[in-house]
C-alpha cells in the first residue's frame, strides 16, 4: 500500500528531444494519490512529450520517472501499462474500427477481469451499453472520449494520463467528463492532465503547472493570476 | 446445364482454395503492414513437404497433414517473423517488398534444389478411392467437398477467433492503432507472430490442397498464388469477407473459362493468363489507398558526375575487350550476356532508383525489344533498333497509365501481372512476329560474336552516360522530386502525369535495347528466357546493388551473367545455391537500401593513385593469356588480386573521416561519439 | 478585390465537420495571419485552397478566377504557393536543386541564388536537403516557393523550428514579402510573430471563424480567449 498522500508519479530533470529538436529540457512534475494536477501552455510546449514520455511511449534522454516510487524510464508502453499507468491520448482513445465491447475488451490486456470492465463501463456509462454492438468509431466524439475514459475507470490504474479530453466536444460534455475524472481521482488514482482550455480544467485540478518551451515555469492553486498569465502567453501579452 | 454445373463445382471448390490462401495474406498485410509477395512460396513448401512425408517417406496421410500444418508451418511463420520480418518493421515499402520478393525466389530456389524439378511428384486428391457424389447431372469429388468444407470451416474458424478471442480481437485493435494498442497492454509483437503463423498455415493448407490438381512445380505453385492475390485486392486487403468474395469469383471465372472459350491456338494462353488478367482488372476498377512509396533516409549518394562515366564506359570497353581475345567460343555466348543484361538492370535503376516507381515487368519488356528485333532486325539493319526502342518505350507508357493511380505493392503487383499476362500467354502465341509457338531465331547487327559482344559493351557504356546526363540534368531533378514528396511538386506545379509517362518509357526503352542484344547474342531466343520469375533477380540485384546507383546496373550484370556462371563453372551443381545466394543477399540488402555499389565505390576510391601499376598488371597477365603461357583462371584472379593488394597500399593512413561512416553503423566501425546521437535520433525523426 | 477568397468552404472527414462554411481572404500587400487551437482546421483550410483536399462546398478565387475546380498543380501555375507543416522538402536533392526543381516546373522561374541570398542560405545551398536543420528547411521551402513566382503564398507553422533570433529575421522578411506586393497567409502557433507581422487576423476554431480583425482586436476578442482558454461557466 502506498501512503495516501504518496506521489504516484514523480518526473526529475527530464530531458527529451524529436531528432536535434529537443523538447523538454528538465520537467519536474509530481502527482500524489487522489490528485488532479492540470498541465497547462502554449502549443508546442511539451506538454503531450510529458505525458508520453510518463507513458513510455517516447524515451527521456535524461532524468528519471518513477511510478509508485520506482523509476520507470526505459519500460515500454506495454509494461507501464500493466504496471498501472493509463494514457489516454488526444483524440484517438479508442479502436475506431472495433465494437464497443471489443474496445472494453481491449481494457483486459492488464489483467482485469472482462466482466467487470463491461459492468463497471456500462454502470457508469448506460450509453454504452445500449451501444455495445456498435462500431465505436462511429459514435459521437463525446460518446467515443466516454469509452475512452472507461479505460481510466475499469482498469484500476495507478497514474491516469489524459492528453486534449475536450478536443472537438461541446463544453457541457467536456463538463461531464471532467465529473468523472474528478470521481476516478477519489479512488485514490493520480491524474495528470493535458488540456488547452484553461478555464475549464481549473474548476476541477488541485494544482496547475504551466509549461513554456519545455519547463515548467510555474506551479500554482487554480486561480485569476495563472489565467492572466496563460492569456498572455497564448495571444502575446496585451501591453 | 450440367456442363455449367460441372464447371460451377470446379470453380467454387478452387476458389475455397483461393479463399484460404488469399485469408492468410490479408490476416499478415493488415497485422504487420507487409505484403508478403512468398506467401504462395510459403504453401509451395508445405505441398512439398507434403509430399515428402506421405510419397518420399511414405507416412499415413494424417500423420502428414498433422506435422506439416500443425507443427512445420507454425514454426515456418515464427521463423519468418523473427529472422526476416521482424527487423524491417520500421524501414520503407520499397525495402519491405523487396524482402518478401528476395523469400520468393529463395525459397523457389531451395525447393528446386532439394527437390529436382525434373521428376514428377505427383499427389494423390483425398479420398480419392471414394467414388464421386452426384449432384443432380453433376458430379463433386469428395477433394472438392473436403475442398469446400475446409474453406468453410477457415472462414467460419477464422471469425470466431478474430471477433471472440482476446487475441484476436488484439489483433484488430492493432491494425486500428498500434500505440493505442500497446498503451492497452497489448503486445504488437504478440500480434504479429499470430498473424505469421496464422498466414503460414493458412497457405500450407491452400498448397496442399490445391497441389493434387497441378504438377508440382516450385514456380508454378508459387505463381498460383496470383488468383488469390486478386481474391486480397477484392477487399482491397483489408476485407476477409470481401476477399472470400473475391475468392470464389476468381475460382469461377477460371473454371467457366476453360469450359466456354472456344478452341483455337491463340486461347489456351488465355486460361493460363486469365489470373494475372483478373489481378490486373481488379487492381485498375478497385481504388486503392495510396501508399507513399517512402524512401528511407540514406546516406548521400553523390551526383554522379560526367568525368566519373567517361572512366567507368572507358573499364567497361576495356573489360569488354580483354573478355572478348580470351574467351573460348562457347564462353563468349554465356559471359557476353553480362553487358545485355546490365542494360535491362540499369533500366532498373532509372525505374525504382531514381522516381522510386517500382516495375517487376522489366524483364518481360526486354522480350519484346528482343522479339521486335528478331521481326524487324532481321536483316540486322542497326536502324531496327530504333523502333525496338519505340516500341517498347509505347508498352512502358502503357503500363505506366496504371502507375498514375498506383503506388508501392499494387504497383509491384500490376507490374508482376502484367509480366505474368506476357509469358503466359502472349508470348507462347504461335504467331510469326512473336516467338512463333516456341523460339525465334535472331539476326545479330555483327556477324562475329566477339564484336557484338563489344557492341553490346559499347552501347552499355553509352547508356550509362545517358543516364548520367539526364540524372544531371532537370528530368533528374524532377524524378527525385516527386519521389521525395509528390505533394511538394503538385503544389509547385508540377505535372506528375508527364514525369511519370516519361520515366516509364524511358526505362522501358532502355530495357527493350537490353532485351535485343540479348536476343543478340542468344542467337535464339524462347518465351522461357523473359518471365516473371527470371527477372525477380535482376530486379533483387539491382536493389542490392544501390537502385539509385547506376554502377549496380552493371553489377547485376556481371552478378547474374559473370559470377555466377563462373562458380556453376568452377563447383558444378551449384545452380540453385547461386539463385539462393540472391534471395539470401536480398532479404539481407532490404536493410541498407543504399546497396553495396556505392560502398564498393568508396573503398576502390584509393586505387586512383595506382590506376598506371594496376592497368600493367593487368595488361601484362591479358598478354599473357594472349600468348597462351596462363589460363584464363589465372588472368581472372590474377587482375583481382593485384587489385586488392594495390588498394590496400593506397589506402590512406588517416583514419576515415566521421562524415565517411554511414549512420547505422556509426559505434560499430568507429568509436561512438557523442554528437553522433543528435543525428542518429534526427535521421529516425525525419525516416 | 482580395487576391485570394474563399469562401463558404465545408469539410467532412467521415462524420466529424472539419470545416464549416469557413471564409478567408488575403489582400495583396498584406500578410494575413489565420490561427487557433490545435484541431481548429487550419491545415486542411490550406489544403483545400492549395487543391490537395476537394471541400464539400464552397469556392476558391484566385486573383479574381474560380479555381474550385483545378488540381494542385494548375492552381500553382496561377500563382499560388504554399509551405507544408509537415516538411516536404526534396530531401535528396541539394538545396539549390530545391529551388532549381521547382522553377523548372513554369516557364519563367526564378534563378535560385538570389532567393538564397534573401533567405540567408546561401551558406548552405550545396548541402542535400534532408541534412538542414528543421528551421532553416522551413526556409528551403519558403525558398521553393518563391522561385515559381506567386501572387500568393501559404506558409504553415513556417517559424517552428526556429530560434528566437531566426523567428525575428523571418517576421522582417514576410513583411518585405507583403511589401513586394505577394497576398501572405500565416499559420502559426508563435503569437509573437503573429501579432507583430500580420496585418489582419483570423481566427479558427472548431472548424469555424470566430473573429476576424487587426491583432490588437483579436488579443482582447472575448470569443478568441475562450476558445484558447475554455469558456468560463
Amino acid at each position: 500500500m502506498t501512503a495516501p498522500h504518496a506521489n504516484l508519479l514523480e518526473l526529475s530533470g527530464v530531458h527529451a528531444s524529436y531528432g536535434r529538436i529537443s523538447v523538454l529540457h528538465g520537467v519536474d512534475l509530481a502527482v500524489g494519490a487522489g490528485r488532479i494536477v492540470a498541465l497547462l501552455g502554449p502549443n508546442g510546449a511539451g506538454k503531450t512529450t510529458t505525458l508520453n514520455v510518463a507513458a513510455g511511449l517516447h524515451p527521456a534522454d535524461r532524468g528519471d520517472v518513477r511510478v509508485g516510487g520506482r523509476v520507470v524510464a526505459g519500460a515500454d508502453p506495454v509494461e507501464l501499462a500493466r504496471r498501472g499507468v493509463c494514457l489516454i491520448p488526444e483524440g484517438r482513445g479508442i479502436f475506431p474500427n472495433l465494437t464497443v465491447r471489443e474496445n472494453l475488451r481491449m481494457m483486459t490486456f492488464t489483467g482485469a477481469d472482462r466482466a467487470a470492465v463491461e459492468e463497471i463501463a456500462y454502470a457508469r456509462f448506460p450509453k454504452l451499453a445500449e451501444r455495445r454492438r456498435q462500431t465505436a468509431g462511429t459514435m459521437s466524439g463525446g460518446e467515443q472520449q466516454m469509452l475512452a475514459l472507461a479505460r481510466g475507470l475499469a482498469t484500476d490504474p495507478a497514474v491516469l494520463l489524459i492528453d486534449e479530453l475536450s478536443m472537438g466536444l461541446a463544453p457541457l460534455v467536456v463538463a461531464e467528463l471532467y465529473e468523472l475524472v474528478v470521481e476516478i481521482a477519489r479512488t485514490g488514482v493520480a491524474v495528470l492532465v493535458v488540456e488547452q482550455f484553461a478555464s475549464t480544467v481549473m474548476r476541477i485540478c488541485d494544482l496547475a503547472a504551466v509549461m513554456v518551451n519545455g519547463r515548467i515555469e510555474r506551479v500554482d492553486a487554480p486561480g485569476d493570476d495563472l489565467l492572466a498569465d496563460l492569456s498572455a502567453l497564448y495571444l502575446g501579452s496585451a501591453t | 446445364m450440367d456442363k455449367f454445373l460441372t464447371f460451377g463445382i470446379v470453380g467454387l471448390s478452387t476458389g475455397g482454395i483461393y479463399a484460404v490462401i488469399s485469408s492468410g495474406l490479408v490476416l499478415t498485410y493488415t497485422t504487420t503492414g507487409i505484403f508478403n509477395f512468398a506467401h504462395g512460396a510459403a504453401g509451395m513448401m508445405a505441398a512439398f513437404a507434403y509430399w515428402q512425408l506421405t510419397g518420399g517417406w511414405g507416412l499415413p496421410v494424417p500423420i502428414a497433414l498433422a506435422l506439416v500444418l500443425l507443427v512445420l508451418a507454425p514454426l515456418f511463420g515464427l521463423l519468418i517473423e523473427r529472422l526476416i520480418m521482424r527487423p524491417v518493421q520500421g524501414v520503407g515499402e520499397v525495402e519491405r517488398l523487396v524482402v518478401t520478393i528476395a523469400l520468393l525466389t529463395g525459397l523457389i530456389a531451395m525447393a528446386q534444389w532439394i527437390w529436382d524439378p525434373n521428376v514428377a511428384r505427383p499427389l494423390s486428391p483425398f479420398f480419392a478411392d471414394r467414388e464421386a457424389i452426384r449432384i443432380g447431372p453433376a458430379t463433386m469429388t469428395w477433394h472438392q467437398l473436403v475442398t469446400l468444407l475446409v474453406a468453410a470451416a477457415v472462414a467460419l474458424g477464422l471469425y470466431a477467433f478474430l471477433y471472440g478471442s482476446r487475441l484476436g480481437v488484439g489483433m484488430r485493435a492493432t491494425v486500428d492503432d498500434p500505440s493505442l494498442a500497446r498503451l492497452n497492454g497489448g503486445d504488437p509483437v504478440v500480434a504479429a507472430k499470430a498473424a505469421w503463423v496464422l498466414g503460414t498455415m493458412l497457405a500450407a493448407l491452400g498448397g496442399i490442397l490445391i497441389a493434387p490438381s497441378i504438377p508440382l512445380d516450385a514456380a508454378n505453385l508459387s505463381l498460383l498464388i496470383v488468383s488469390a492475390y486478386a481474391a486480397a485486392i477484392f477487399g482491397r486487403l483489408r476485407s476477409l469477407p470481401m476477399a472470400f468474395a473475391g475468392a470464389l469469383v476468381v475460382g469461377c471465372t477460371e473454371s467457366y473459362l476453360t469450359g466456354y472459350l472456344p478452341q483455337n491456338e491463340y486461347l489456351p494462353g488465355l486460361r493460363i493468363a486469365a489470373p494475372a488478367l483478373l489481378l490486373f482488372v481488379v487492381l485498375l476498377l478497385f481504388p486503392n489507398p495510396r501508399v507513399r512509396g517512402s524512401v528511407r533516409i540514406t546516406r548521400s549518394l553523390p551526383t554522379p558526375t560526367i568525368r566519373g562515366t567517361l572512366v567507368f564506359g572507358a573499364c567497361l570497353l576495356v573489360f569488354a575487350a580483354i573478355l572478348a581475345t580470351t574467351l573460348s567460343d562457347p564462353d563468349v555466348i554465356t559471359y557476353g550476356q553480362i553487358f545485355p543484361m546490365s542494360i535491362i538492370g540499369l533500366s532498373i535503376v532509372v525505374l525504382t532508383g531514381f522516381s522510386g516507381q517500382i516495375s517487376l515487368a522489366q524483364l518481360s519488356l526486354a522480350g519484346i525489344g528482343a522479339v521486335v528485333w528478331a521481326g524487324a532486325g532481321a536483316s540486322g539493319n542497326p536502324l531496327a533498333l530504333l523502333a525496338v526502342v519505340a516500341v517498347s518505350a509505347v508498352v512502358g507508357a502503357v503500363i505506366a497509365i496504371p502507375a498514375l493511380r498506383l503506388s508501392g505493392i499494387y504497383l509491384a503487383l500490376a507490374t508482376a501481372a502484367f509480366a505474368l499476362i506476357l509469358d503466359g500467354w502472349i508470348f507462347t502465341m504461335p504467331v510469326d512476329w512473336l516467338f512463333s509457338g516456341g523460339s525465334a531465331e535472331v539476326t545479330p547487327i555483327f556477324a562475329g560474336q566477339r564484336v557484338q559482344m563489344m557492341f553490346a559493351a559499347a552501347v552499355l557504356a553509352a547508356l550509362c552516360l545517358l543516364v548520367v546526363a539526364l540524372r544531371r540534368g532537370f528530368f533528374g531533378r524532377r524524378l527525385i522530386a516527386m519521389r521525395d514528396s509528390e505533394a511538394a511538386c503538385a503544389t509547385l506545379g508540377g505535372r506528375l502525369l508527364v514525369t511519370k509517362v516519361a520515366v516509364f518509357a524511358l526505362s522501358a526503352g532502355i530495357a527493350g535495347l537490353g532485351g535485343a542484344l540479348f536476343g543478340m547474342q542468344a542467337r535464339s531466343i524462347t518465351p522461357d528466357h523473359f518471365t516473371l520469375v527470371s527477372g525477380l533477380p535482376i530486379f533483387l540485384l539491382v536493389i542490392i546493388g544501390g537502385m539509385a546507383a547506376v554502377g549496380s546496373g552493371f553489377f547485376t550484370g556481371v552478378n547474374l551473367a559473370g559470377i555466377m556462371h563462373a562458380i556453376t563453372a568452377l563447383w558444378p551443381g551449384a545452380h540453385h545455391a547461386s539463385s539462393l545466394l540472391v534471395g539470401l543477399a536480398g532479404i539481407g540488402m532490404g536493410r541498407h537500401p543504399e546497396g553495396v555499389v556505392p560502398h564498393f565505390r568508396e573503398s576502390w576510391d584509393p586505387v586512383r593513385r595506382f590506376w598506371i601499376p594496376l592497368a600493367g598488371i593487368v595488361g601484362a597477365l591479358w598478354g599473357l593469356r594472349l600468348l597462351d603461357v596462363v589460363n584464363g583462371w589465372v588472368l581472372a584472379f590474377g587482375a583481382v588480386a593485384a587489385a586488392v593488394a594495390l588498394r590496400e597500399l593506397a589506402r590512406p593512413r588517416a583514419p576515415k573521416s566521421v562524415a565517411d561512416v554511414p549512420l547505422e553503423w556509426r559505434g560499430v566501425r568507429r568509436p561512438w561519439l557523442p554528437a553522433d546521437r543528435e543525428e542518429v535520433l534526427d535521421g529516425l525523426a525525419r525516416s | 478585390m482580395a487576391l485570394l477568397e474563399a469562401s463558404a468552404v465545408t469539410v467532412r472527414f467521415g462524420g466529424n465537420v472539419a470545416l464549416a462554411e469557413v471564409d478567408l481572404t488575403a489582400e495583396a500587400g498584406q500578410v494575413t495571419g489565420l490561427i487557433g487551437p490545435n484541431g481548429a482546421g487550419k491545415t486542411t483550410l490550406f489544403n483545400v485552397v492549395s487543391g490537395l483536399v476537394r471541400p464539400r462546398t464552397g469556392r476558391v478565387l484566385l486573383d479574381g478566377r474560380n479555381v474550385t475546380r483545378l488540381g494542385p498543380a494548375a492552381r500553382a501555375r496561377r500563382g499560388l504557393g504554399r509551405t507544408f507543416q509537415r516538411l516536404e522538402i526534396f530531401g535528396h536533392l541539394t538545396v539549390r536543386d530545391n529551388l532549381r526543381v521547382a522553377a523548372e516546373f513554369h516557364r519563367d522561374g526564378l534563378p535560385a541564388d538570389p532567393i538564397l541570398d534573401r533567405l540567408g542560405l546561401a551558406d548552405i545551398a550545396d548541402v542535400r536537403a534532408d541534412s538542414v536543420p528543421t528551421g532553416r528547411a522551413r526556409l528551403v521551402e519558403l525558398g521553393r516557393a518563391l522561385a515559381v513566382r506567386p501572387k500568393a503564398l501559404l506558409l504553415d507553422e513556417p517559424a517552428s523550428g526556429q530560434d528566437e533570433h531566426e523567428t525575428e529575421r523571418f517576421g522582417e522578411l514576410l513583411r518585405e514579402l507583403a511589401a513586394d506586393g505577394l497576398a501572405v497567409v500565416l499559420v502559426e502557433h508563435d503569437m509573437r510573430l503573429v501579432m507583430e507581422a500580420c496585418d489582419v487576423v483570423h481566427v479558427l476554431d472548431l472548424g469555424r471563424l470566430i473573429a476576424s480583425g487587426p491583432p490588437d482586436r483579436i488579443r482582447a476578442d472575448a470569443a478568441v480567449l475562450d476558445a484558447y482558454l475554455g469558456a468560463p461557466s
